[in-house]
C-alpha cells in the first residue's frame, strides 16, 4: 500500500530543519574524493555503508554532499537514478498493457484465440475434401498425414476420391517442385549469412535446415506412396511456405542454448530474402503443431491466420549470449541472474560504453535493444 | 589492518595495464606512474581481506582517462594542464555559482580552486602542494572538482556558521520572550495545545520526540531526512545520490514520514504524558499553520534573508 505524503509531519520536520544546527562536527570528516565517489555511487558497498553512517550524523559532510548533489548535472549523475524505468519510455498504446499481469493475460488470450481460429479453420477445411485437394500450398510433412488420412478415408467411401488423390498428386507436385527449388536457396541463404558458416555449429544448422525439409520436396512420388515416411516427419521440420506472405523480420523463439546464441543473433539481424526464408522456416519449427497445421493451407483467411500465428511468436522469451541467459520482459532483456539491484546505465556508442569490458560489449551487441547484464557482480543497463 | 598492497601486486599491475590500454589518451602515463596512486586508493577504500577479484574489479572501475589526466598534470605536463582547465573550468565555475551569492564571488571562488589545484603553495621541502594528489580516480573528475568547490565553501561558511546559528536561535527565543512579556502572543489561543505551545513546553516535548524519532532511524533513512529537510535537497537529487528513481525516493520519504509520525506520537504519549487527543490536535494544527503570528514570521524571515545576503560576501 502506498503511503501518502504526511503534510503534518512534513511541516514539523521543515520547522526543525530551519532551526537545526547544521554543521555539527562529528569525528573525522570525509574528504572531497570520498564524498564525490559517494554521490556517484562509485564506492564499494561496505565502504558506502560506513560513509552513510558518518554522513547521517555529520552536518558538515552532509552539507558538502548536498552541494555536490545539487551541482551535479543530470547527464553526469548516477545513471541508475537518472534513467526512468523502462515503462516510462513505452508509448501510450503500450502503457495500457504496462502491468505485467495484464500483458500476460492479453498475450495468453491472443494465443488462445489464434489456436481456436486455427482449429476452426482446420475443421472447416477437413469437412471440404475437394477444397483441401485444390490447395496449392506446398506439402509439408505435417500436412501430408492429413492429406493421406483424407485420401485414405475418402477412398473407403467412394471411387471419386481416387480422382482427388491424383489431383492431390498433381497439385502437390507443383508446390513440391517449388519447395525443391527453394530447398537449395534456403541452404545457400544460411551459408551466405555473415558470420554463419564460419563455425561448425552454423554448418550443422544449415545442414539441418536442408535435412529437415520433407522427403516429398525431393521425391514427390513418396508423398502418396510413402505416406508413412512423411507422416513420421518430425513436427519441427522446417519448410518455407510459398503461398504465405513472409512475416516481418523477427528474432527466433528458442530455448536457452549457449552454443547457438551467435547463430540466433546473426540470423535475426540479417535482412536478405534468403535469410528471411530461413528465418521463416525456423520460426515455424518453433511453433506448436496446431499452428503449423493451420499454416499448411493457403487462402486469405489462412494467410491472415498464418500471420497471426507468426506474430504471436515473434517476440522470443529467452536468449543467450556469452554463456548468460536473458529473459525478455517488457522489451528489456534481463540477465537471469539479475535480482533487481540498482543498475549502471550505459548507452551504446558512448564513452562509458567503450570503457566496458569487451565481453560485456559483445553481449550487449549480440542481444541488442535494452539489456540488463550482471557483469563481475555489477548490474549494467545498456541501451 | 591496512590493505596488503604487496600481496596483490601482480593483480594490481595486470589490472593497471589493462585499464591503461583501454584509455583513449593515456598521456604517457605508465602502470608504474599510476601504481602509487592506485595503491593509495586501495588502502583508502578496500578492506584488508579483499580478494584478488575484488582488487581487479576495483581497478577496472577506475576512471582511467581522468586519472591519467591528473597524473600527467602532476608530472608537469603543460598540455595536460591546459586540457584540464579547458575541459573543467566550466564545471568549477558552475559549481561555484550555485554556492556563491553572486557571479563576482563565484569567480573568486573558482580562481581559489584553480590555485589550490595548481599548487601555488609549497611544503617545507619546496614541493608544490596541490589538491590534485587527493583525486583517486574512483569517481569522475568533474564530480571531484564539484566536491572540492563545495568543501572549500562549506568549510569557510562553517567558520561563520556559529554566528549564524546563534543569531537564528536568538531570533526565535527573542520573539518568544517578547510575546510572553508583552501579552501579545505568537500563538493563537484557540485551545489547550496552543497554550502549551506558547509556554514552550509543547515545542520542547515535540522537539525531543522528533529528535528521538530521527535518531532511531537507520543511517540511510536519517541521511535522507537530513538531506531533504535540513539541506533542502530535491527528491530527484536525493534519488541520484542513492541510485534509484525519483518516484522511489518519494515513496521512501513518505514511508519515513509515517515512521516518524508513529514514533513521535508514541513518544509524546509514553514519555511526555500527552493524550491521544492532544497529540492529534497538535499535529493537525501545526500543519494548518496555527501557532505563529504572520507579521512576526515575516519579520523573522526578513532578518534571516538579510543575514544570508551579508554572510556569503564576507566568507568568500
Amino acid at each position: 500500500m502506498e503511503l501518502e505524503f504526511d503534510k503534518e509531519i512534513d511541516t514539523i520536520l521543515r520547522k526543525a530543519g530551519s532551526t537545526s544546527a547544521r554543521y555539527v562536527v562529528t569525528g573525522e570528516h570525509l574528504d572531497a574524493d570520498a564524498i564525490a565517489a559517494f554521490a556517484e555511487g562509485a564506492l564499494p558497498q561496505n565502504v558506502r555503508v560506513q560513509y552513510t553512517s558518518h554522513l547521517a550524523d555529520c552536518g558538515r559532510c552532509t552539507g558538502i554532499l548536498a552541494q555536490v548533489a545539487m551541482s551535479m548535472p543530470a547527464e553526469e549523475s548516477r545513471p541508475a537514478a537518472v534513467v526512468a524505468p523502462a515503462e516510462s519510455t513505452v508509448p501510450w498504446y503500450k502503457a495500457l498493457l504496462a502491468t505485467r499481469n495484464l500483458s500476460l493475460a492479453v498475450g495468453s488470450l491472443a494465443v488462445l484465440f489464434a489456436v481456436m481460429i486455427g482449429y476452426m479453420a482446420f475443421r472447416t477445411g477437413a469437412d471440404r475434401n475437394s477444397t483441401v485437394t485444390q490447395v496449392t500450398a506446398p506439402a509439408n510433412p505435417v500436412e501430408e498425414p492429413f492429406r493421406q488420412a483424407e485420401t485414405s478415408d475418402t477412398a473407403t467411401t467412394g471411387t471419386s476420391n481416387s480422382n482427388a488423390a491424383s489431383a492431390a498428386m498433381a497439385n502437390s507436385a507443383a508446390p513440391k517442385s517449388n519447395t525443391a527449388m527453394t530447398a537449395a536457396p534456403v541452404a545457400n541463404a544460411v551459408g551466405n549469412i555473415p558470420g554463419v558458416g564460419s563455425a561448425p555449429k552454423e554448418e550443422s544448422l544449415s545442414a539441418r535446415a536442408v535435412q529437415d525439409l520433407p522427403l516429398s520436396a525431393v521425391n514427390p512420388s513418396d508423398a502418396v506412396v510413402g505416406g508413412t515416411g512423411t507422416a513420421k516427419q518430425p513436427a519441427d521440420a522446417a519448410k518455407p511456405t510459398a503461398a504465405a506472405p513472409p512475416p516481418p523480420p523477427a528474432p527466433l523463439a528458442r530455448s536457452a542454448d549457449a552454443e547457438r546464441s551467435a547463430d540466433v543473433t546473426t540470423m535475426a539481424e540479417s535482412t536478405s530474402p534468403q535469410a528471411q526464408a530461413s528465418r521463416d522456416s525456423r520460426l515455424r519449427a518453433a511453433q506448436p503443431p496446431s499452428a503449423k497445421m493451420s499454416q499448411s493451407r493457403s487462402g486469405p483467411i489462412q494467410n491472415q491466420q498464418n500471420q497471426i500465428n507468426n506474430r504471436s511468436f515473434e517476440m522470443p522469451v529467452t536468449r543467450s549470449a556469452g554463456g548468460k541467459t536473458f529473459n525478455n520482459r517488457d522489451r528489456v532483456w534481463y540477465d537471469s541472474s539479475y535480482s533487481g539491484q540498482a543498475t549502471t546505465n550505459v548507452r551504446r556508442g558512448s564513452e562509458e560504453f567503450q570503457k566496458l569490458d569487451s565481453g560485456l560489449r559483445s553481449i550487449a551487441n549480440n542481444i541488442g535493444g535494452t539489456v540488463v547484464v550482471i557483469w563481475k557482480g555489477k548490474a549494467y543497463r545498456i541501451q | 589492518m591496512s590493505f596488503p598492497a604487496e600481496k596483490h601486486r601482480a593483480t594490481i599491475d595486470e589490472s593497471l595495464i589493462r585499464v591503461l590500454n583501454r584509455t583513449s589518451n593515456d598521456r604517457g602515463i605508465t602502470a608504474a606512474d599510476a601504481r602509487p596512486r592506485v595503491i593509495r586508493s586501495l588502502e583508502k577504500y578496500m578492506d584488508a581481506g579483499a580478494s584478488s577479484t575484488d582488487v581487479a574489479g576495483f581497478i577496472e572501475d577506475l576512471r582511467a582517462d581522468d586519472l591519467c589526466l591528473i597524473l600527467a598534470c602532476e608530472k608537469g605536463d603543460e598540455s595536460a594542464w591546459n586540457d584540464l582547465v579547458a575541459g573543467f573550468d566550466g564545471t568549477v565555475k558552475s559549481a561555484a555559482r550555485k554556492i556563491a551569492a553572486n557571479s563576482e564571488d563565484a569567480d573568486d571562488l573558482a580562481s581559489s580552486i584553480w590555485a589550490e589545484l595548481y599548487g601555488l603553495r609549497r611544503d617545507a621541502e619546496g614541493n608544490k602542494k596541490s589538491k590534485l594528489a587527493y583525486y583517486s580516480g574512483r569517481g569522475s573528475l568533474g564530480g571531484w572538482l564539484r566536491a572540492v568547490v563545495a568543501q572549500l565553501a562549506v568549510d569557510e561558511f562553517r567558520k561563520q556558521s556559529k554566528f549564524v546559528q546563534i543569531e537564528e536561535d536568538r531570533e526565535f527565543e527573542k520573539l518568544a520572550s517578547e510575546a510572553d512579556h508583552n501579552g501579545s502572543s505568537l500563538v493563537a489561543h484557540n485551545g489547550n495545545p496552543e497554550e502549551l505551545f506558547s509556554e514552550g513546553q509543547t515545542s520542547a516535548d515535540v522537539s525531543a520526540a522528533l529528535a528521538s524519532a530521527i535518531a532511531s532511524l537507520e543511517p540511510e533513512d536519517r541521511l535522507i531526512i537530513k538531506l531533504y529537510y535540513f539541506e533542502d535537497l530535491k527528491l530527484k537529487d536525493i534519488a541520484a545520490v542513492f541510485g534509484y528513481h525519483e518516484a522511489t525516493a518519494s515513496r521512501r520519504l513518505a514511508r519515513l514520514q509515517n515512521d516518524i509520525r508513529k514514533a513521535v506520537e508514541k513518544n509524546l504519549r509514553a514519555d511526555h504524558g500527552w493524550t491521544e487527543t492532544e497529540v492529534k490536535r497538535y499535529l493537525s494544527e501545526t500543519a494548518a499553520g496555527l501557532g505563529l503570528n504572520l507579521e512576526s514570521l515575516l519579520a523573522l524571515l526578513l532578518a534571516m534573508a538579510v543575514m544570508q545576503d551579508i554572510l556569503p560576501s564576507s566568507v568568500l
